[in-house]
């Protein structure tokens, strides 16, 4: 038998290693400046780019995919190769890899602050960087995938088959949630409206946590714990049961996100059955994990590489306990939309990703250098830091979030809600979000130390940019009749990729195929309209403000609902709205009622400065409303990419767009005037500007139910235009 | 269009069903073939992270 000798690429999992701590930080912090607008809204002034709805996004994006991901990709490039035996396939595409998805990472930079943003949850990016992600996400697929073919161990361990597991799912959500059509270079549309847009929206946004938050670090766990502890895994069988009923169970969970929505009955009750069977594998898995220190619980005391890993893998328990109860109905119906769910995913990105993320980190430095680590101490330190930062971070926001959700839901003796008024539930827990700054403020100086820690060991040893290694050649494959089918299975890593698709693809088919297919899902309302082009306007602005990170549009069918925001929210009202807008978090009450419910002149008033409505309110002032022209030029591009995606204007609407928007404006202009609105502070209110499309999709909001106003009358399109919607598109 | 292809298919109704079926059906012969391969089968298969560098020493108490 041969011995071959190769090489280990140790330079491109040091740049993913910086790339992690760099964004990682860049990301904790917009996610301080966030935290820090709940207790000062003014903070930072009223910059348009630095407004919480732009920035939010900018922060889950950044931790999500630049924090996460580069670290997934970290622990990828060095485990894979070690595991396979063999260098990466090609240097080239790991080095396109990586320069790749920081370019992706910095256009997000580019564009989510700057309101350019589709508003779906961790897909907010917009179309031209979902094809370089396509692009650039195959570009790694393919590296990997070669790597393995090219492997000189014959056995596929368990981490590659959660890597591969990642590879593949992440490229059939981010395919499928990002079907939308063009309007102009930086806005599109989805494919999918109202219901259709929000099962597919939190399949994907389900499974991004489970397929890029999880799974990958699953990986990284079965990897680098038995590293760390120089022990192999508690049970192998374990490992094997936990990867195929974990991939196969995480993907039907994605409903329980819609629970009490407008979404079909049968389809939450999938929902919460699938994300309940989810303890099972997670626990396992979790388990195993802890299982393999057994009998070395010693060197956790010792080495802060298990430290971070023991409490990530801990949390990682927590969260897939807590994941099952939130999604049972009666827990749900509390802690939606209110900060206990803030407090659960930061349980899950902070101790388990960050863990993970930093365990690595302390565990690969001194290795590619060559060195010993800097201070130990100093990790130890980073390690109480993270940990406490997190507890500080998590526990306010659990008690803020039950405290906010019973005050919603409290009815006096009298039958009347005991807080009718959303503020008063705000103001309670003000200090709890002061706590939780606090908490993340731990974190990141956490984070600071470990950096610094990193760089020093750096220094202190020289990047063995090229390690050599030695192993037999691999065997060309000799049919072995003793050998049993998983064995088999787990060599050809072509056949598991095609059964782990299949595997992941049954839970994705079987809850959307229906809904897109039998019409009785998604019942119709006659009344129900299409926007007109200056509502489109005003939701385009609500989408780039971001108003959806704050504000629900989904009524769920509850007393406490209905008599604080009115009738509660109907399947058949959302078919024209792509994307849906039901957001997941009230840090703000809930608009889909909105409409009619204030004077326009409420709106110009809550605009430019909420307090003077809404004393004592957090939420931002939006003075660039007043002083930024709406976008009309595009319009008629705007309308022609909504009939595209199934919105039946006529098709000469998009001639009549500009006309009905400058008409429509002119008459909540004119309102605005005759009530002695001419001015706001100085500020002319005129026509053109941004707020009056927002009057206008606000007033709109929820009205159709009634079946009592035609959107489009005496508009200049229903004027010339026989039929400004055609029945049938 | 889609609607269209998915609505001429006959018998669909059932396929959700079926892929249950199958399913658990493979995690059923999962669990049994794994409790009858035992433990000793996968252990060269759990060592090969510690293999990579050459420094695994199994112990027996430790498994």
């Amino acid at each position: 038998m041969s011995v071959e000798t190769f090489h280990y690429d140790n330079k491109i999992v040091r740049n993913f290693g910086i790339a992690t701590m760099i964004w990682g930080v860049i990301g904790f912090l917009v996610g301080l400046i966030v935290a820090l607008k709940f207790i000062w809204p003014d903070f930072l002034g009223f910059i348009p780019e630095l407004s919480f709805g732009r920035l939010r996004p900018l922060h889950t994006n950044a931790v999500i995919f630049a924090f996460a991901g580069n670290a997934i990709f970290y622990g990828v490039y060095y485990s894979l190769p070690r595991l396979c035996k063999a260098s990466m396939w090609s240097q080239k595409l790991s080095k396109i890899h990586f320069w790749g998805w920081q370019t992706i990472i910095i256009s997000a930079v580019a564009t989510l602050p700057f309101g350019i943003t589709t508003s779906k949850e961790y897909a907010e990016l917009e179309w031209p960087i979902d094809i370089a992600i396509t692009l650039i996400w195959v570009i790694f697929g393919v590296n990997m995938i070669m790597t393995i073919m090219k492997r000189r161990e014959k056995h596929i361990y368990v981490a590659i088959w959660f890597y591969i597991a990642t590879f593949v799912t992440v490229a059939v959500l981010h395919l499928v949630n990002s079907f939308e059509v063009p309007a102009t270079f930086l806005k599109s549309y989805p494919i999918y409206a109202g219901v259709q847009d929000a099962l597919v929206q939190w399949w994907y946004g389900h499974n991004a946590v489970a397929f890029f938050l999880t799974t990958p670090f699953l990986g990284i766990m079965y990897y680098f714990i038995p590293k760390a502890s120089n022990r192999p895994i508690f049970s192998y069988r374990l490992s094997i049961v936990h990867f195929w009923s974990l991939i196969f169970i995480y993907i039907w969970a994605g409903p329980h996100h819609l629970l009490y929505t407008a979404l079909p009955g049968w389809a939450q009750t999938l929902g919460v059955v699938f994300s309940l069977m989810l303890i099972a594998p997670s626990w396992g898995g979790m388990l195993n994990g802890l299982l393999t220190l057994r009998g070395a619980w010693d060197k956790v005391r010792e080495d802060p590489v298990l430290k971070f890993m023991v409490v990530a893998v801990t949390a990682y328990g927590m969260v897939t306990f807590e994941g099952p109860m939130l999604s049972i109905a009666n827990v749900n119906a509390i802690a939606h939309y209110s900060d206990y769910i803030i407090g659960h995913v930061h349980n899950g990105a902070l101790l388990w990703n960050g863990g993970l993320a930093f365990g690595m980190l302390y565990f690969i430095t001194p290795r590619i250098y060559k060195t010993k680590l800097y201070s130990i101490k100093l990790a130890n330190i980073h390690f109480w830091f993270a940990t406490m930062g997190a507890i500080f971070y998590v526990i306010p926001m659990y008690w803020g979030g039950i405290t906010q959700s019973l005050m919603w839901k409290d009815f006096t003796d009298q039958g009347f809600l005991t807080y009718p008024n959303f503020l008063e539930t705000v103001v309670q827990i003000v200090p709890m979000y002061a706590l939780r700054a606090f908490g993340g403020s731990l974190f990141i100086v956490g984070a600071l130390f470990g950096i610094y820690n990193l760089f020093k060991t750096a220094k202190s040893g020289s990047l063995l940019a090229s390690e050599e290694a030695q192993a037999p050649a691999l065997q060309a494959h000799q049919e072995d009749e003793n050998e049993s089918w998983h064995r088999k299975l787990e060599g050809r890593p072509l056949k598991f990729t095609v059964l782990t698709v299949i595997a992941i693809l049954i839970g994705g088919v079987v809850e959307y195929m229906p809904t897109a297919l039998i019409d009785s899902n998604i019942p119709t309302i006659e009344s129900v309209q299409p926007y007109t082009a200056l509502e489109v306007e005003g939701r385009d602005i609500y989408i780039a403000e971001g108003c959806n990170n704050c504000h629900s549009q989904m009524i769920r069918p509850f007393r406490s609902e209905t008599e604080r925001y009115g009738e509660y929210s109907k399947a058949g009202e959302f078919v024209y709205d792509h994307p849906f807008l039901w957001g997941s978090k009230r840090t703000g009450p809930d608009l889909h009622r909105i409409g009619g419910k204030y004077p326009d002149s409420w709106h110009l008033r809550h605009m430019y400065d909420p307090n003077s409505t809404s004393p004592g309110s957090i939420m931002p002032a939006y003075p660039w409303m007043l002083t930024q022209d709406m976008d009309m030029e595009s319009m008629p591009n705007r309308i022609e990419a909504l009939r595209t995606v199934g919105v039946p204007y006529s098709s000469r609407y998009p001639e009549y767009a500009i006309d009905d928007m400058k008409a429509q404006a002119e008459r909540i202009t004119q309102g605005l005037r005759e009530n002695g609105f001419d001015t706001i502070e100085g500020i002319e209110v005129t026509s053109e500007k941004k707020v009056i499309a927002l009057i206008a999709y606000l007033q709109r909001l929820g009205t159709d139910i009634t079946g009592e106003n035609d959107p489009f009358e005496d508009l200049p399109s229903s004027k010339k235009l026989s039929n400004v919607i055609v029945e049938d598109n | 269009m889609y609607k269209e292809v998915l609505r001429s298919m006959d018998g669909i109704e059932l396929f959700p069903s079926i892929s249950l079926i199958l399913f658990f059906s493979f995690f059923l012969i999962l669990i049994i073939y794994l409790v009858r391969t035992g433990k000793d089968f996968w252990k060269d298969a759990a060592s090969i992270p510690l293999d990579s560098e050459r420094i695994f020493n199994p112990k027996k108490s430790d498994q």
